[in-house]
């Protein structure tokens, strides 16, 4: 390693750390990882598998594999246990010193630091060290993670237990007068996996407002919501109860208006995020200026010359996000250093052409963003009309037909004024338009507009428009961050013209950065805030004025009916996954998710990706999107486009089809979760190593057993078996890295493979011929395999070979392990 | 069903439209902290079913005005502020409360003890209708014991003496069931070698106007302590141990009257600690020679900051200070907060709002409780007698003044 070469630094060896050196390493940049532990990971790296009946996408485990990758790069060098002493400014770069006297020379700095967590002794009255049974969030995890909750909770079959919300977050008193963005995800997946672990527990989430925010998260509330109990206010004290010895929380009895007091066996308090300790000593080394919170994620932080900040250390966010920072910024430094897109270069492919799909705004601010990068961009649906950018091109009234091929050749099949036409193409984004609906409240009326038209209203008609308004969130369905944030700002705005404005919201969301100032600007500027539980406690009726509303409010007592007269209802729009999107991600042979919007929320393909390289999703059709995170999913793409090579192999296993033997079934075309099979000529079928993840399904699964692998092939796994061995044949993603991480015992032997989905019945009855005593064949949990099916096909190949007559069924088995769950790795192996 | 019209226009709403952290109760989250804290627990008695604070707030907000008096809350809060001090927002929960209190419509909620206090205070200088005459007759005669007392045949009570260094205000009760504990702060004084005096015009350091949220009569009553203290030309006004009379004038006391009076303002067990480090007061620990715990009333520490002086000076004249759980600032209110203890119709209820306090007392294990409130020390003695504790409470500055060497 080359210590004066034009190297980056990276402060912090975290999700977002270890991000951005991958991409940057990718690039032969020498990469200095500075990280105050003794590896790299950071805070996910200890995070607990959340998965249940499936993966309920957290990320934590895709971190293990990353430190895996890093630590595995030759140009990455970390320093462990090391912090920064000092930086000074030679030439157009730094000289680096660290605390132990090493100096480096790099050009770049990037501060990923980090998150703390907050810190619950600072509010006394949880009573946390004192009152065994509160716990933080970080303390759970840590039992879950040892598979020790049982214990702490003294075998109790049936415990209460409660999340408490908003420790530390949205509190202006101490100071963190924002939202910490993940806690609520967070208590709802803990609450899921301790439900899983012990069945009977009962669980109270104590919450301010629900941050349902995103495509998991959604559906992920409606799976969990009648498991648990979800009560609207977050306890500020915690107490001991002098006779049961149990955790006492007093809270509003909604039934007949007075206090009661719950008892609880286990209290989590959500703790909230802030900057990392380190943040501080980091800023004054680098000349960064953060925000009064210690971010950088509004205007008053400042970035210091040719030093970047990403991940937490910039904002709060969740391990996907913080990811997407680190590749982010990476990008830039790439950019900056004039590296940026440099493979195009290498690899011959100086004019690399995009094509985005999609009908409306977002697919067109897409383009436009791809296109002034340099590409040569061809719009498909959307109308380009006074974007005049020299190479992007309108497709507007071309109809697409099919897509085929790979990344970096895929070839879009299209119907141009009658005529069949071919555009080729190497990467495609699509940023399809999803149905924005009006709900139905059972009132008609042209009083009742949307936050739009309420914006026009504002600007236009300020002495004419209406004077009493009520903007109605969360009535009949989910709220969506983009219009609260519209509801909050037109109400200040309508509030300082003078008008009479009320929001009546079951939760208020309080997205991004600024979000929870925004609501607190609110309710300062007069805008009045009602809250409703359900949409039975709302009745509206049509007046001479306008509207009468009666409702139940939340925190008043029960026996008040609350009336409003008003004469301008602003009733948000849903979204909605229109019926097309089936066919439209048919076409790029995607899957839709639960609830019918494009991209599968597999964990290893968000935030932006998906199982086929080159095929890339933006915007609200696939994702809960506003306009600021449309801006942040290309800038990911853009950084894709730049970084990941199309023509490289992911993983060359030497797959081959072995053109004498297929039949030309077409089974490995069909099921290929990559599309990286295609069909040449006479429809032969063939393989296209660039866009190969090696997951052997085809292998496993041609009837004709024409697919061939090198590296995994049947006799191979047979002819290393010894007798009376336990195999374990484990995904090197999941559950490899979970047990690498175990000491197993001899008679164990660890196979690593590339996916489950090559462990078919064949290689599991040659290894028991071969006199294997046990087979284990851990995968990733379903929903989380890279290849969609892998766990699902050798879950498959599991029971078709325990339908054999006289098979023991305790010999061959399937469990998903994740590669953060040494533990059940174990507690498997000495099962066995 | 109520309906209930929202009206931002109230006067409530009005009288909170300052937008300054602490009073806007617009900027309430509806976080529901302030529920969890309420000193009342889960306890309900008769038809008093206790405050949920935030509806409280909630209403006030919305400008419900009557429903909020109607609720039967505004006088069942002990205005402890263990919610305030948890409030993300900052806002001020005696505040609201207080404000609410002081509406026309709520009129009619006010106990007649504290109207008629109110009155005698207003009318004759003191809430029991205590007579100057009646003051100086007392005073005369504690007078004379009091050199035995100290034995010290020089020594007085002093009144009425221009240009003393202290002024001892009094609490109501020290002149009437409480008079020794007048006679043990004379002591107290006297240790200090300082010149020292009451007035006749002064025999009151409650100011019942802040119980009713009323600032014109709390500053009425503020005026009739400040003004004449001015006259006698003092450096220090004393205040005899009383939490909302320390809150209010010592506290509040510029705000309400709108300038800085011409003295400083401390309470008795704070003043005694200043002269215990001074090396001019000296105690004998061995006079109680056990543990005592120490119960921290509200209006002194919560709302006012003083959580060490006490402490200090308790730990000093016995075997050391014990805490109940919690304290300080997430200490339980004794229960006779607010305004209850004045209204002798409250026992009742009383007995129900102190009830955690009595676990807490309880839970404690010690037969020695100290406080430095004369209110929150008859509470807590009715409460030990009430839930057969038999814990004996004491303020601070009285087992101070028997564990004085002179």
């Amino acid at each position: 390693m080359n210590e004066t070469s034009p190297g980056v630094l990276i402060i912090g060896g975290g999700v977002a750390g270890m991000a951005a050196a991958q991409v940057l390493s990718d690039f032969d940049i020498p990469v200095h990882v500075v990280e105050k532990q003794d590896r790299l990971g950071g805070h996910s790296v200890k995070w607990a598998c959340m998965a249940t009946e499936s993966c309920v996408n957290c990320g934590a485990c895709l971190s293990i594999e990353m430190v895996d990758n890093v630590m595995g790069r030759q140009n990455v060098t970390p320093h462990f246990g090391a912090s920064v002493l000092s930086v000074h400014r030679s030439g157009s770069g730094f000289d680096v010193t660290l605390e132990d006297g090493k100096t480096l020379s790099v050009q770049k700095i990037i501060a990923a630091t980090g998150f703390s967590p907050f810190d619950p002794g600072k509010i006394a009255s949880y009573h946390i060290g004192t009152l065994k049974n509160v716990i933080t969030t970080a303390r759970l995890n840590t039992l879950l993670q040892k598979e020790g909750v049982g214990e702490f909770l003294a075998d109790n079959p049936a415990p209460d237990i409660a999340f408490v919300q908003c420790v530390g977050s949205r509190n202006r008193k101490i100071g963190n007068d924002y939202c910490s963005q993940v806690c609520c995800k967070v208590a709802m997946r803990h609450a899921n996996k301790l439900l899983h672990v012990v069945p009977e527990a009962h669980i109270t989430i104590f919450y301010m407002d629900l941050q349902i925010i995103g495509k998991e998260t959604r559906s992920f509330y409606e799976g969990l919501a009648p498991n648990v109990d979800l009560v609207q206010g977050v306890p500020a004290e915690i107490l001991e109860s002098p006779e049961s010895r149990k955790l006492r929380i007093v809270t509003e009895d909604r039934n007949d208006m007075t206090r009661i007091a719950r008892q609880f066996d286990m209290v989590v308090l959500s703790v909230g995020m802030e900057p990392s300790a380190d943040m501080e000593d980091t800023a004054d080394i680098t000349g960064l200026s953060p925000n009064d919170w210690g971010f950088f994620n509004t205007g008053e932080a400042a970035l210091a010359q040719d030093v970047y900040v990403a991940g937490c250390a910039r904002t709060p966010g969740d391990i996907l996000s913080s990811m997407q920072d680190g590749r982010i910024v990476a990008g830039r430094v790439l950019e900056d250093m004039g590296i940026a897109g440099a493979f195009q270069e290498t690899g011959g492919k100086k004019d690399l052409r995009i094509a985005v799909f999609g009908e409306g705004g977002q697919a067109l601010a897409t383009a436009t963003a791809v296109a002034k990068r340099g590409y040569d961009t061809f719009l498909f649906g959307a109308d380009v009309s006074g974007n005049a950018a020299e190479n992007l091109h309108a497709m507007a009234d071309a109809k697409i037909l099919q897509v085929s091929g790979t990344a970096g050749n895929f070839r879009i099949y299209h119907e141009q004024n009658g005529k069949k036409k071919i555009l080729p193409c190497s990467a495609i984004i699509a940023a399809h338009e999803p149905h924005v609906k009006s709900k139905n409240i059972g009132v008609s009326s042209e009083k009742i507009i949307d936050p739009a038209r309420f914006s026009e209203l504002l600007s236009d008609a300020a002495e004419n428009g209406p004077a009493d308004i009520v903007i109605l969130l969360d009535y009949s369905g989910p709220e969506y961050k983009k219009w609260v944030r519209a509801a909050l700002e037109d109400a200040i705005k309508a509030k300082s013209m003078g008008k009479n404005v009320s929001i009546i919201a079951r939760k208020m969301l309080v997205h991004k950065a600024d979000g929870q100032r925004l609501f607190d600007a609110a309710r300062k500027e007069g805008v009045s805030f009602l809250r409703f539980e359900a949409p039975e406690d709302i009745a509206i009726e049509k007046t001479e004025k306008g509207f009468a509303l009666a409702m139940k409010e939340a925190t008043l007592p029960s026996s008040l009916d609350v009336r409003l007269d008003f004469d301008c209802l602003v009733l948000p729009p849903t979204i909605a996954a229109p019926a097309d999107f089936q066919k439209k991600a048919a076409v790029l042979r995607q899957k839709t998710d639960a609830e019918g919007f494009l991209q599968s929320p597999n964990v290893r393909h968000r935030l932006t990706s998906s199982t086929r390289k080159g095929i890339f999703f933006a915007g609200t059709g696939h994702d809960e999107t506003d306009a600021d995170d449309l801006d942040v999913e290309i800038d990911d793409i853009l950084t894709f486009l730049a970084t990941r090579p199309f023509d490289l192999p992911e993983v060359d296993t030497g797959v081959v089809i072995n053109e004498k033997m297929c039949a030309k079934c077409l089974t490995c075309y069909r099921i290929c979760p990559h599309g990286a099979i295609v069909l040449g000529e006479k429809m032969k079928p063939r393989i296209v190593p660039d866009a190969c993840f090696s997951c052997h399904l085809c292998v496993a699964n041609c009837p004709a057993h024409a697919i061939e692998s090198e590296a995994f092939a049947n006799d191979a796994f047979s002819d290393m078996t010894e007798k009376d061995q336990t195999i374990i044949f484990a995904c090197e993603r999941s559950a490899y890295l979970a047990a690498a991480e175990t000491a197993l015992p001899d008679n164990v032997r660890l196979v690593k493979i590339p996916c489950t989905s090559r462990i078919n019945i064949d290689v599991i009855l040659k290894s028991l011929l071969k006199g294997a005593s046990k087979i284990i064949i851990a995968g990733c949990h379903e929903g989380n395999c890279r290849s969609v099916e892998g766990s699902r096909e050798a879950a498959r190949g599991v029971r078709q070979t325990l339908r054999i007559p006289g098979m023991d069924d305790s010999r061959v088995v399937f469990a998903p392990v994740a590669a953060n769950e040494p533990e059940k790795i174990k507690r498997i192996v000495s099962k066995a | 069903m109520k309906n209930a019209r929202i009206n931002q226009d109230a006067a409530l709403c009005k009288m909170h439209n300052h937008l300054t952290a602490g009073d806007n109760i617009a900027e309430c989250l509806t976080c529901g902290a302030c529920n969890s804290r309420c000193t009342w627990f889960d306890g309900t008695v008769d038809d008093h079913k206790g405050p949920i604070p935030r509806q409280i707030v909630r209403m006030a907000t919305l400008g419900l005005e009557q429903q909020l008096v109607d609720s039967g809350m505004l006088w069942d809060c002990l205005l402890c502020n263990r919610c305030t001090e948890v409030c993300p927002m900052g806002i001020t929960m005696d505040l609201v409360v207080r404000k609410a209190r002081s509406l026309d419509i709520a009129e009619d909620l006010v106990a007649g003890d504290l109207k008629k206090g109110i009155k005698n205070r207003l009318e004759l200088g003191d809430v029991n209708a205590f007579s100057k005459e009646d003051f100086v007759e007392t005073i005369e005669w504690i007078s004379e014991e009091f050199g035995d007392y100290v034995d010290d045949p020089e020594a007085e009570i002093p009144y009425d003496r221009k240009g003393s260094k202290f002024l001892y205000l009094p609490n109501p009760r020290e002149l009437g069931l409480n008079l020794l504990h007048l006679t043990a702060m004379g002591k107290l004084f006297y240790g200090m070698k300082e010149t020292w005096t009451l007035s006749s015009a002064h025999t009151d350091v409650t100011n019942w106007g802040y119980f009713v949220g009323r600032d014109d009569i709390a500053r009425k009553m503020a005026l009739m302590v400040v003004e004449p203290a001015e006259k006698l030309g003092i450096e220090t006004l004393v205040l005899s141990e009383c939490g909302h009379g320390y809150h209010v004038l010592k506290v509040l006391l510029e705000e309400l009257i709108g300038r800085k009076p011409n003295f400083t303002v401390i309470s008795i067990p704070e003043l005694a600690l200043e002269y215990a480090r001074k090396g001019v007061l000296k105690f004998d620990p061995s006079v109680h020679p056990y543990k005592v715990g120490y119960h921290d009333p509200c209006n002194l520490a919560r709302k006012s900051g003083v959580y060490d002086a006490p402490r200090e000076l308790l730990a000093m004249c016995c075997e050391g200070v014990v805490e109940l759980s919690p304290n300080r600032e997430d200490a339980l209110c004794c229960g006779g907060g607010g305004g209850m203890l004045q209204d002798s119709t409250s026992t009742k209820v009383r007995m129900t709002t102190g009830k955690p306090k009595a676990m807490q007392m309880k839970a404690m294990g010690l037969p020695n409780l100290a406080t430095a409130c004369l209110s929150c020390h008859r509470q807590l003695g009715e409460l030990s007698k009430h839930y057969e504790l038999g814990i004996k409470v004491d303020t601070v500055a009285s087992m101070a003044s028997e564990a004085l060497v002179l």
